[in-house]
């Protein structure tokens, strides 16, 4: 029998003689070994006395019949073998040996062969025959060897996780002989070995395992593996499907709910902000609901769009990251950020998917990079309830102090002065018709010792048995501002995700579901603006609480109105997203992505009668506006598993079809003459409305091909065939694809001699190429709109755009390398990667004259940009003892934007905008030179001394891009406490206070108030004056040479920082005390967001950049999250 | 070593699923990204299908030319602007977007020239440019429409070329809508641009009807063309086509002079040849919404100089009813005060584009041109009676004549479409007359920059003389 079974298993070797020889060999050998395996009899009989009714059996024996075996396991574990006696008639006497081997298993192995089956019910074991085709084909291995060290015979490894569930796709290696394997959808292989080899086994997600052969091994090994818990192990998002960093050969950065968790703040953006390298993320500004611009990896388009494509749970974002507001608001130009619409206590993770072969799977779409957002997701066990809140207060961290009364007024009177001007109620009506005693700090009044504050409360339900998980909550999120009025923005979030596996595991099936409501009501006023008032400008209201439109012949224009103004913007997002695979054949599965993305805003603003200046108006006023974005997504794809060779392959297939639409609509109403009617379009009688439609349709084939050979060289291919509206006829189709590869040198057999310390190291390539269609819709389309406006009441029409139907696709082609090395058993973790990419055929607006009647015709142009830089991560595990931890994470980004080509710059219209060789963000103006102190205006030097300062004295001045930027985070853990402190850095240049003070109004001229160190200016001559004179006159040359100012190098400055962006303070409370509350855990904390930041900067948040807008606030929050 | 077993059905069943469904895709992918026109819009191919759309597409050159912010050219533009250039008002408040005209400082990128003065007449010359292709080719329109619809083009392709030629001299021509050649084109001699509008008023007279199409003189008839083509030919100093079309116009009988100065400017008034009648809300005329002051108490925005308010004879009750005055902190601020309505939802006032006054002091200055001394002293009598001045004496020589007809155009078309400011260009009389009112006056002020943006965007324009 041993014979026979070993030729039936060379036969299926591959390598057939060695195999042969070995098991003859084997033969001649098996009584010198007879009486050790007598030795192990009694040894195993001992253990099984000391096992008692165990649920594992030990059992060992050659040529024993069943029912012997079955009473060995009945002694053991007290089950009762039921059988009908005629059964075990025809059984072969079985040899086995087996050490605490799970009782389900050792049944598994004793009937192997037999044509016989088991069922367990209760303590019951009952035992029939199968059916007569159920033989495992594959079972003629011999149950029993004895294992020696010459020569190697074949085994079978089963990888289980510690569930017992077996692992499809793990790497066995013999680290002597470096035969190596690949478990199949059984968690099964084969691999010849002899006692003494060491066998690494590996799994994406899982630790390494370094197993031993003994001579007791039997034919099926066992190996279970846990859960790594090396960061390069943690699950990344990767386009249609899961990652590790340790085997992807893409770039991708990933954010997890823990990091996200820990920041107070209402918009997942906010919470990125410096966390992944080559993610530049910048917030316009401190308000609620304010946008962000983000960007991967820098500008790679000219004019168009950079931003990068957002998928939630696969489903594309409907208004990816463009504002939704069409109302201006008190946020400012940038309008109210789509995101915000996400809860980030709803997100799981957020993976930033940057080179090629990260993103070109998506096509077009990833040009610019793509941010996938997965929600999160139940996860099997018992089911808990978790809730979480938190309160807290925000203050303003950074403003100017302005001019009080008498500085302002004093400053005004020497404009006049400087001017040869006599004061009078047109030209400084500070002077001539306010009350000149009066005072209104208005930093005071808007910004210092006010308050925000922010709560937000979570509740969730989730966990799930069998096939099924769930998990649904709620989380509800409020955030004022510090503006005075009762502005605040206010959102609620449900979140929901269910999913199934079948019990033959072919099925699977995942339905995530969010649905949020956000009610945004901040005003419709920015009131940073207020700063520049005159500190003595009239009060709004009379004495008798009437609005005051007109002081001493003066017509006022005061902004606190808007105070009187109603305006909210309500958005709503549903976004449902389902997941369907069937596995149609062992390696083949057949998968479903469907989505649905809708996310509606609708604004309003009410201009009551008393908010307008009755010389123009004695009604009121209102707009409403409608913003409906929907996306709908379906992505049927294949995907095929097997092992080939050493080697694992991944063929993935699919087709995408895509459609966004964008509907928008704009409701004027005025000459409404009853305020409680303002929201009653009916009661206008004065009505004018917009529309605004956009169809966006996308449809590719695409396919994906992996290759993994014993997990160290790794090949993966992506091509994609895109199909997008956004182009002509015949222009709609496009081919783009990708390449990646790895090597993981530690892996090889020569890393044995690199320093011990080395665990881990992987070399990465990839090159691809995209396209990009981010240009409007329909622009290869001639059309015809309705403007606003009917004439004699009837309808009209305008020539919406010129059209263009020759245009097609800008390419962005994408390289990179990467190395990433691990230390000390991973401790500390090197990730690094150089990436060069270049785009070209711009598509831009080209810009027409005027005289042709339009802007723009949407054109390529052979212009070439390029963006390269390295990135890098340091993971450290400083600190690692049982009672304290210490861990830090840090990364840089180091990046360089570079116009390389743009044929015809020079004749242009861009021509002052881009430099070629230079940035595109390159900051062109006249070079600086101080205050003369004689005549007390600025200075810049005149390239071509002809007495003027024009564009063509300008020098490159630098560029806006980041130098540098990253984030450290250091967190500490001692017992139940946790400490975490996140550093975010950026070393840049950017404009100035200066520049916001210039470009608006000239310093000296009526209502303008200026900050306090304005004081050093020019009084007279032989000051010597870090600012020039005042002055309010537009034909003086110190007001010229305010123009010139603006832009020239003395309007820019160092706006490098280094933020303690966030410091979380948290302390679980000890399992044993709140046991006794029923509770399973209860963590209470303290996050504090934007807590300093350390800056040259002057006046202004060096991020924002502007000191006329609400930098980010400094928040604190303390929260507590029990878990039931 | 252990291998999975492959059965060939399977793998069959692989190849063709990955091999089918990529065909599966392939053919539904481009029918699926060819998309329709947006349903908000309608293509050139359906716009000149039918009367109505037809009609809306021509009724959107005045509707984009009125619903433009008060300053672009249509909308003010024409008459604030060059009224600061001439002599007409000045700016009562500091302004750095009015300061430059008042003073003749403007710089070559001044943005108000740029995007009210330029940009505003190329965008409606477009317009009126598609419609005229889209209009001549279409087959399916009635063609009274068909003809009124094409004569309003031209009228309104003609006024924008007027004022483009009389503000900037030469200007680039573009009488298609092909961007690959327009985009390129040259300035063309103000005379060629000036037979353009001519050859165009030709066309328009004989397409349009004199009866208006709509009630009220609200789009261009035939005499509307005519008018036009008058003061055209006095630009091209063509005395008797001037005078002849003139008095084609002043014989239509359909248009008096309004006897009530306080009437003039009403909506539909008998005086009216065409009135833009105003499109936004709570707008009447855009001149009443420029010039008015919010309150009796407050500084206008623009106020009449000293000398102007001069130039008004004694007893000429235009003097009364057309200028009015707000008296802040002790200083006097006259203002412009044709317009009587600031704003309001109660629309009485239209924009006055061609009124029958204009007609009479063509004529005038046609005859005295002809030595009809008589006929040009008839003509300018009719205004003056009006104004409740005396008749001019019937013996002036015809420099003197000629000087009468500039006063008299001065004082009836005060603030009115930048005719003072055209009118001393065209006579010659602007370096002699804004000379001696304005202390920084240079003779290359006369025109206004060609923006110096639009010169780096077209290679080809050149500047304008003392803007370089």
């Amino acid at each position: 029998m041993v014979k026979t079974a070993i030729c039936g298993g060379s036969a299926r070797g591959s390598n057939r003689h060695i195999t042969r020889s070995a098991s003859c060999g084997f033969r001649t050998k098996m009584l010198l070994v007879m009486r050790l395996t007598i030795f192990l009899l009694t040894v195993a009989c001992l253990q099984v006395s000391a096992s008692g009714n165990a649920q594992t059996v030990s059992f060992q024996g050659k040529d024993v019949p069943l029912e012997k075996v079955f009473t060995a396991v009945r002694e053991q574990t007290g089950y009762v073998f039921l059988y009908n006696d005629t059964l075990l008639a025809d059984t072969r006497p079985v040899t086995i040996h087996a050490v605490q081997l799970p009782l389900a298993q050792f049944l598994d192995l004793l009937i192997k062969g037999q044509d016989l089956k088991y069922t367990l019910v209760s303590k019951s074991i009952i035992v029939s025959r199968a059916p007569v085709n159920a033989a495992p084909s594959d079972n003629t291995l011999p149950l029993w060897r004895l294992l020696t060290d010459n020569p190697p015979l074949p085994i079978r490894i089963r990888v289980v996780d510690a569930d017992g569930k077996p692992l499809a796709g793990a790497s066995v290696i013999n680290k002597k002989t470096k035969n190596s394997g690949v478990s199949n959808t059984d968690g099964m292989l084969g691999l010849n070995v002899s006692a003494g080899d060491i066998l690494t086994i590996s799994f994406v997600g899982f630790g390494d395992v370094d197993y031993r052969v003994t001579p007791t091994d039997v034919a099926i090994i066992v190996i279970k593996l846990s859960p790594s818990t090396s960061p390069l192990d943690e699950l990344q998002v990767i386009a249609y499907g899961t990652s590790t960093k340790r085997l992807n050969t893409a770039d991708v950065g990933t954010v997890k709910a823990v990091d996200i968790e820990r920041q107070p703040v209402g918009n997942p953006m906010a919470a990125l902000e410096g966390r992944v390298p080559g993610l530049l993320i910048t917030q316009s500004g401190g308000l609620p609901g304010a946008n962000f611009t983000v960007q991967i990896r820098g500008q790679n388009s000219l004019v168009q769009g950079s931003d990068p494509l957002f998928i939630v749970d696969g489903v594309p974002f409907a208004p990816n990251n463009t504002s939704i507001s069409s109302i201006y608001s008190s946020v400012g130009p940038a309008g109210l950020s789509p995101l915000n619409s996400i809860s980030p206590s709803d997100i799981e993770s957020i993976d930033v998917l940057k080179d090629a072969d990260a993103t070109s799977i998506y096509g077009s779409r990833g040009a610019n990079g793509v941010i996938l957002i997965t929600t999160k997701k139940g996860k099997p066990g018992k089911v808990t309830l978790s809730a979480n809140v938190y309160t807290g207060a925000s203050v303003i961290t950074r403003s100017m102090n302005m001019m009080n009364t008498q500085q302002y007024l004093a400053m005004r009177r020497e404009a006049l002065q400087h001017d040869g001007v006599t004061p009078d109620i047109d030209n400084a009506p500070e002077l001539e018709a306010f009350d000149t005693t009066l005072y209104t700090d208005y930093k005071k009044m808007f910004f210092s010792g006010r308050k925000a504050h922010t709560t937000d409360a979570q509740i969730s339900l989730a966990g799930g048995g069998g096939g099924t998980q769930f998990l649904i909550g709620a989380d509800y999120h409020q955030e004022s501002t510090i503006y005075p009025g009762d502005l605040k923005d206010r959102r609620v979030s449900f979140h929901s995700n269910l999913s199934h596996v079948s019990i033959d595991k072919r099925l699977t099936a995942n339905l995530s579901t969010i649905y949020v409501v956000d009610d945004n009501r901040l005003g419709a006023y920015n009131f940073a603006g207020m700063l520049r008032s005159a500190p003595n400008a009239p009060p709004l209201y009379d004495s008798a609480g009437k609005v005051i439109w007109e002081k001493n012949g003066v017509s006022l224009n005061n902004p606190l109105v808007f105070q009187l103004n109603r305006q909210s913007a309500s958005t709503s997002n549903l976004l449902g997203s389902l997941q369907l695979g069937y596995q149609l054949l062992p390696g083949l599965t057949l998968k479903a992505s469907l989505g649905y993305n809708m996310v509606r805003i609708d604004e309003m603003n009410l201009q009551p009668i008393p908010s307008r200046n009755p010389a123009d108006y004695a009604t009121g006023a209102a707009e409403f506006t409608s913003n409906v974005f929907k996306s709908w997504i379906i992505e049927p794809q294949a995907e095929y598993n097997r092992n080939i060779g050493k080697g694992r392959l991944n063929i993935l297939a699919g087709g995408t079809w895509q459609e966004t639409v964008n509907n928008w609509s704009d409701i004027n109403t005025d000459s409404i003459t009853n305020d409680a009617l303002l929201q009653s379009i009916g009661a206008a009688t004065s009505i004018r409305a917009g529309s605004d439609y956009q169809q966006y349709r996308y449809s590719a084939v695409f396919g994906r091909l992996g290759y993994s050979w014993e997990e160290k060289y790794i090949l993966n291919l992506t091509a994609r065939r895109d199909g997008s509206s956004r182009f002509g006829p015949g222009r709609q189709f496009a081919n783009f694809g990708a390449g990646g590869l790895a090597w993981i040198f530690t892996k090889e057999a020569f890393a044995r001699q690199l320093p011990g310390f080395l665990s881990f190291g992987k070399l990465r390539v990839s090159y691809g190429a995209s396209g990009n269609d981010q240009i409007g819709n329909y622009q290869y389309m001639d059309g015809w709109g309705s403007p606003f406006y009917p004439y004699n009441g009837t309808a009209t029409l305008f020539p919406s755009r010129l059209a263009n139907s020759d245009y097609g696709w800008e390419v962005n082609h994408k390289l990179e390398g990467g190395l990433d090395l691990g230390f000390i058993k991973d401790r500390i973790l090197l990730t690094s990667a150089y990436f060069y990419n270049r785009s070209g055929n711009q598509l831009i607006p080209y810009t027409l004259p005027y005289q042709t009647g339009f802007t723009f015709i949407t054109e390529n142009i052979p212009a070439l940009i390029q963006n390269s830089g390295l990135e890098f991560t340091l993971l450290t595990k400083n600190i690692q003892s049982s009672g304290f931890n210490w861990t830090s994470s840090f990364n840089l980004t180091i990046h360089r934007n570079k116009l390389l080509k743009f044929p015809g710059l020079a004749t242009s219209s861009y021509s002052n905008a881009y430099v070629v060789g230079k940035s595109l963000s390159t900051i062109r103006g006249a070079h600086y030179l101080g205050v003369n102190d004689t005549t007390g205006v600025f200075q810049f030097t005149d390239v071509n001394k002809d007495g003027l300062i024009n564009t063509s004295d300008n020098f490159i001045l630098g560029n806006q891009d980041p130098k540098f930027y990253g984030g450290l985070q250091n967190s500490f853990s001692y017992k139940g406490w946790n400490l975490d402190v996140f550093l975010e850095f950026r070393r840049q240049l950017g404009q100035n206070y200066l520049y916001n003070i210039y470009n608006v109004n000239v310093p000296g001229t009526s209502n303008n108030n200026l900050p306090l160190s304005m004081e050093n200016r020019w009084r007279k001559p032989g000051d010597h004056a870090t600012f020039q004179k005042v002055t309010q006159d537009p034909g003086s040359a110190a007001y010229a040479a305010a123009a010139n100012f603006v832009g020239s190098s003395g309007s820019y400055s160092d706006a490098s920082f280094i933020r303690l962006k966030n410091v979380s303070l948290s302390y679980s409370v000890p399992s044993d005390f709140i046991k006794r509350a029923h509770i399973q855990g209860c963590r209470v904390y303290l996050h504090i967001q934007n807590l300093l930041t350390i800056s040259h900067y002057e006046g202004a948040d060096p991020e924002v950049k502007d000191l006329f807008t609400l930098p980010p606030l400094r928040t604190f929050t303390a929260g507590i999250q029990i878990t039931l | 070593m252990y291998k999975i077993k492959i059965f060939p059905s399977r793998i069959r069943t692989i190849i063709g699923i990955f091999a089918i469904l990529p065909e599966l895709f392939f053919s539904s992918c481009r029918k699926w990204v060819t998309i329709p026109p947006p349903r908000d819009q309608v293509v050139t191919a359906t716009v000149f299908m039918d009367d109505k759309t037809a009609t809306a597409a021509v009724l959107g050159i005045y509707s984009q030319m009125l619903g433009a912010s008060p300053g672009n050219l249509i909308m003010g533009g024409a008459t604030l602007f060059p009224g600061l250039s001439a002599d007409e008002i000045y700016s009562a408040k500091t302004s750095t977007v009015y300061e430059p005209f008042a003073s003749n400082s403007l710089l070559k990128d001044n943005n108000s020239v740029l995007s009210a003065l330029w940009r505003a007449p190329y965008a409606y010359i477009y317009q009126a440019n598609v419609c005229l292709e889209g209009l001549a080719a279409s087959t399916t329109l009635s063609a009274h429409v068909k003809r009124q619809l094409m004569g309003e083009c031209l009228f309104a392709r003609a006024y924008c070329y007027f004022y483009l030629t009389g503000l900037y001299n030469d200007v680039p021509l573009e009488t298609t809508t092909q961007y690959q050649t327009n985009q390129i084109a040259p300035r063309s001699p103000s005379a060629k641009v000036l037979q353009q509008v001519i050859t165009d008023l030709d066309s328009a007279q004989a397409l349009l009807v004199p009866a208006y199409p709509v009630t009220g003189p609200i789009r261009p008839n035939k005499w509307a063309a005519a008018a036009l083509q008058a003061r055209a030919y006095l630009y091209q100093k063509s005395w008797p086509a001037a005078e002849a079309a003139a008095t084609a116009v002043i014989n239509s009988g359909m248009y008096t002079l309004v006897s009530d100065l306080n009437a003039v400017f009403l909506a539909n008034s008998s005086e009216a040849i065409l009135q833009f009648k105003p499109v936004q809300f709570n707008q009447n005329s855009v001149d009443g919404s420029l010039f008015i002051p919010s309150s009796a108490t407050v500084i206008p925005a623009f106020a009449v100089p000293d000398y102007t308010l001069a130039a008004f004879e004694t007893g000429d009750l235009r003097k009364s009813s057309w200028i009015k005055s707000n008296t802040v902190g002790g200083k006097t601020y006259s203002y412009p005060y044709k317009y009587k309505v600031r704003n309001g939802f109660t629309v009485t006032e239209y924009n006055m584009v061609e009124r029958l006054a204009e007609q009479y002091l063509i004529r005038a200055e046609a005859r005295a041109q002809q030595n009809d001394i008589s006929g040009a002293t008839a003509d300018l009598d009719t205004i003056r009676v009006r104004a409740g001045l005396p008749v001019l004496p019937i013996s002036l020589d015809k420099a003197t004549c000629l000087l009468a007809v500039e006063q008299e155009r001065r004082i009836e078309l005060f603030m009115e479409w930048g005719h003072r400011w055209l009118d001393l260009r065209r006579t010659g009389r602007i370096d002699a007359v804004l000379g001696a009112e304005k202390s920084n006056w240079t003779s290359t002020d006369s025109l206004y920059p060609i923006p110096f943006k639009e010169i780096q965007k077209n290679v080809f324009l050149t500047q304008n003389p003392g803007y370089n």
